[in-house]
């Protein structure tokens, strides 16, 4: 049939289209004239400004996680429950980051936070936070598809009924049920973290290394080393998102 | 008692909001109107300059064809997904759009320019191979449509991922009841797929153009200052390449995001019309 054929096509389309850069960037970081060569990784690896900025976006994204954890999970969890009006007021502000582009927070952060008592600009203080706000939709969508599927009310009913308080409830019973959610959510906001660029420019002025600071100052200067970099980055983004769905899925065929 | 007590829990995250979103943002609104003597529309007269007018004419063409080119392509994929029924073909390829289109930004942008840079893999393969020298040719990675490819490299896999819901709903007996009738495939697209696709079409295209006129990285990464861009002209400003001003970046910002407002406005009420029609469906299936 027709039809079957044109899919097909389509679809073989896509992938190609989507596969060439990232198969380009493979080859372009491995070739030498031809020849198959590792040095541009193994010299990436040893490099002190590598490592440092490779363990500084992995401090502040858990740093970002953290703060994420902490300040969403309870009133996501208490709105779900108990304030469905609280829940969408949240949920409705969760969306700020579509309409404030990381450009525009860049330019609003400098200006507000370069006066005392915060006086943060320039400091990599600000980021867990700025990108915090970028996960949150992630982050509460992911809670809340958790907390549809693991009917929450009935188990918080019970443990009460049973006399336990609402903190046990939620520490004993639902944080528990809860943790898939928080899972995803938590690798959502991570890969954010260990990606984002834009806010840590403007409001560092590029004078933190990050991950993505230093790949885009590298891939200038040596191309070759910087083309490993964002191999390696590229690498860190699929497997966290593929970790992600991996972890919802099984749980939505296993769970309760 | 206990109601009240679970309230709070709500004061870290609304503090947050406002302390690292809402202050800043209307700060912002404030600066742009602040003129020498009381308020002013001083800023946004300066905004009007030619360049700022190509940037945003720049900017939003590049959003609209980023767009367009984005939806009706990723809906003949998703189109195409649903119609081949592979289970892991279809969680492959949206784990593997939801990367390229959410986190891989820079890599992304890094990736185009060892590809099809000047000096990229792809770039050198076909002049070595055919003999035929893109460059000369006129493409470049630093221009319109050099943006406009890179691009359609996260608005395509976002269209895909906005749009399979929809596409999904689409019954396989509709079609075939259709055609059992007589019906050539144009009536079956017109009367049956697009009144149930079109509301999605609308809120995908709205949010691809807002997100495609707020890229920053790829264009900044990719092109620079080359391509006059509204966020890379922000950007500057607080960079300081010239000269810091801050003002006027507020001014562009604003506009910006009265841009991406109505754009997520649409977005949101086209939404809502496809939420209307999904449980009208599941109505009916009930």
């Amino acid at each position: 049939m027709l039809h079957k054929w044109v899919t097909r096509l389509i679809l073989t389309l896509f992938i190609v289209t989507a596969a060439v850069p990232v198969v380009g960037l493979v080859i372009f970081s491995i070739d030498n004239e031809g020849l198959v060569q590792w040095q541009s990784y193994t010299s990436l690896i040893a490099d002190p400004t590598f490592q440092q900025s490779l363990v500084r976006s992995l401090e502040i994204s858990l740093l970002s996680v953290a703060l994420t954890i902490l300040m969403i999970t309870p009133p996501v969890w208490y709105g779900f429950l108990y304030s469905p009006r609280m829940l969408r007021l949240v949920e409705a502000l969760s969306f700020i980051p579509f309409v404030l582009p990381a450009v525009v927070l860049g330019l609003a952060y400098v200006q507000f936070f370069s006066n005392p008592p915060l006086d943060l600009a320039g400091t990599p203080t600000l980021l867990p936070f700025a990108f915090s706000l970028f996960g949150m939709p992630y982050y509460i969508q992911s809670v809340l598809n958790r907390l549809r599927l693991m009917e929450a009310r009935q188990f918080h009913e019970a443990a009460q009924s049973l006399g336990s308080s609402a903190a046990a409830s939620f520490w004993k019973v639902q944080f528990p049920l809860l943790l898939p959610g928080v899972l995803v959510g938590s690798v959502l906001v991570f890969s954010i973290g260990m990606g984002e660029f834009t806010i840590t420019q403007l409001t560092t002025g590029g004078s933190f290394m990050t991950l993505p600071i230093y790949l885009q100052v590298n891939f200038t200067n040596n191309p070759l080393s910087g083309a490993a970099m964002a191999v390696i980055a590229m690498l860190i983004a699929i497997i966290g998102v593929f970790a992600a769905l991996g972890t919802f899925s099984r749980k939505r065929n296993g769970g309760p | 008692m206990r109601m009240r007590a679970g309230v709070l829990l709500f004061i870290p995250i609304l503090l947050f909001i406002l302390i690292f979103a809402i202050i800043p943002a209307v700060g912002v609104i404030a600066v742009s109107f602040a003129g020498v003597h009381g308020p002013s529309l001083s800023m946004y007269r300066q905004t009007f300059a030619q360049q700022y007018l190509n940037a945003f004419e720049m900017t939003a063409s590049l959003s609209l064809y980023g767009s367009l080119i984005a939806v009706v392509w990723g809906f003949a994929i998703t189109w195409s997904l649903w119609r081949v029924q592979v289970p892991w073909l279809q969680k492959m390829l949206m784990a593997v759009s939801s990367t390229m289109a959410n986190f891989a930004g820079l890599p992304l942008a890094v990736a185009f320019m060892a590809t099809l840079g000047t000096s990229g893999i792809l770039t050198v393969a076909i002049n070595e191979l055919f003999g035929v020298n893109l460059t000369a040719l006129g493409w470049n990675i630093a221009s319109f449509s050099g943006l406009l490819v890179a691009y359609l490299s996260f608005l395509t896999p976002l269209a895909v991922i906005l749009l399979l819901p929809a596409v999904s709903s689409l019954q396989q007996e509709w079609e075939e009841a259709v055609f059992t009738l007589g019906a050539p495939l144009a009536t079956y697209l017109r009367r049956i797929v697009l009144p149930i696709v079109f509301p999605s079409l609308v809120s995908t295209l709205a949010l691809l153009f807002a997100n495609a006129f707020s890229t920053y990285v790829t264009a900044y990464e990719l092109a620079g200052s080359s391509v006059n861009l509204v966020p890379i002209l922000i950007g500057y400003m607080v960079n300081g390449n010239v000269s810091m001003n801050l003002g006027l970046g507020d001014a562009l910002a604003i506009e910006e995001m009265v841009v991406l407002g109505v754009a997520v406005l649409l977005y949101l009420i086209a939404q809502r019309r496809s939420l209307v029609g999904g449980t009208g469906r599941r109505a009916r299936a009930a």
